[in-house]
């Protein structure tokens, strides 16, 4: 009867914490459960971002980077390499590539999926991933990254244009989160 | 034995019950693996405005037109004749362009945009690159220095937008034979 209650009692907690993890719909997913799932498993995936040879500095660390995209404006030319610059008609759009690493070593060719989102609102600029638009809530930008190499990706941020300040900053936090295939 | 399966079917509704949550618990342990990153962008927008040429309705249809580094070509002028109807031949110059002179005028759209800034005016200041001898070169009815430290004001307290100013070159009169002249008007836009 103890046993029986004991094991009741331990299956409970497993299919809580697997409710959690296993959470449907990206909304629910969180980097905190995320972290809980590895060590469980006992196979370890990693996040990592990289210049590349035509992208502006990245300064990185593990699993967290920040990338200064400098002073931007419509008709001056980026004050950074790497950084582009598209005018439109109302506004213009700065496009920056970098690398991200999914997994280090010989992961036998496998794919992740690579959802994003932003971790606060950065309005009343637009902000893509991969020409996904990115919100608050994740939103796949690559369901098939290829593991243990740099993959290429493409960060956009649309700046409507504005007639009432001469100076504005933008500073946000994507957040990123890759799922094994 | 009888007690055995009595203890097993009153038991049976929660052992079945461990045994489904087990199996659970095991699937949960069995998604893939995931992991998570962080991306901090930062960028400072600041106030810029742009200049750049436009062919005016009665002008000189201007090469990259529409771009910041127009060409203008005045085509073949003389004294008293242009060889279109865009140019304008005069033998009394604008005031202070050259005496002695025939000009050649079009006019030329100065369009000036500004952006993520509060500024309503701007000024326009410019200056030729080395100009011929016995050649003069004006925008807007201002004669142009060669200075590009001291670039020669042209108007102040513009407004954003198209502008149509007229460009004008003055020749010498009484050189003998043809001449080509090109030269390159520099103008600035300063947001004031």
């Amino acid at each position: 009867m103890a046993r029986s209650r004991l094991l009741l009692l331990s299956s409970l907690m497993l299919l809580s914490a697997a409710a959690a993890d296993c959470a449907p719909g990206p909304g629910r997913i969180s980097p905190a459960n995320s972290a809980k799932m590895r060590v469980e498993v006992g196979e370890t995936l990693s996040v990592e971002f990289f210049p590349l040879p035509d992208s502006p500095r990245i300064l990185a660390a593990r699993g967290v980077a920040i990338l200064n995209l400098g002073n931007v404006s419509y008709a001056g030319r980026p004050e950074l390499s790497g950084v582009s610059i598209e005018r439109l008609q109302r506004g213009f759009v700065v496009t920056a590539a970098l690398g991200v690493q999914v997994g280090k070593g010989d992961l036998g060719g496998g794919t992740a999926t690579l959802k994003a989102w932003l971790q606060s609102p950065v309005d009343p600029y637009r902000i893509s991933f991969d020409n996904v638009p990115l919100s608050l809530e994740p939103v796949c930008v690559d369901a098939q990254t290829r593991l243990g190499v740099v993959t290429r990706h493409q960060l956009k941020i649309n700046v409507p244009s504005n007639t009432s300040e001469q100076q504005s900053s933008l500073q946000t936090e994507i957040a990123v989160l890759v799922i094994r295939n | 034995m009888r007690m055995h399966w009595k203890s097993i079917s009153r038991h049976l509704p929660a052992t079945c019950a461990a045994l489904l949550l087990s199996l659970g618990g095991a699937l949960a342990f069995a998604q893939n693996p995931t992991s998570s990153g962080n991306l901090v962008v930062s960028a400072t927008v600041t106030g810029s405005i742009q200049l750049t040429f436009g062919t005016a309705s009665s002008g000189v249809a201007l090469g990259g037109n529409g771009t910041n580094t127009a060409t203008l070509s005045f085509g073949s002028i003389t004294a008293y004749q242009a060889s279109t109807s865009t140019v304008t031949i005069s033998t009394a110059p604008p005031s202070g362009l050259c005496t002695t002179c025939f000009s050649a005028s079009t006019p030329v759209n100065i369009v000036v945009n500004v952006a993520d800034s509060s500024s309503s005016a701007f000024a326009l200041t410019g200056y030729v690159s080395a100009p011929a001898s016995g050649e003069k070169l004006s925008v807007g009815g201002v004669t142009l220095g060669t200075s590009s430290g001291s670039p020669t004001s042209i108007a102040t307290g513009l407004s954003y937008g198209p502008n149509t100013e007229t460009v004008s070159i003055g020749i010498q009169t009484g050189s003998s034979g043809a001449a080509t002249y090109s030269d390159t008007i520099y103008l600035i836009a300063t947001a004031s």
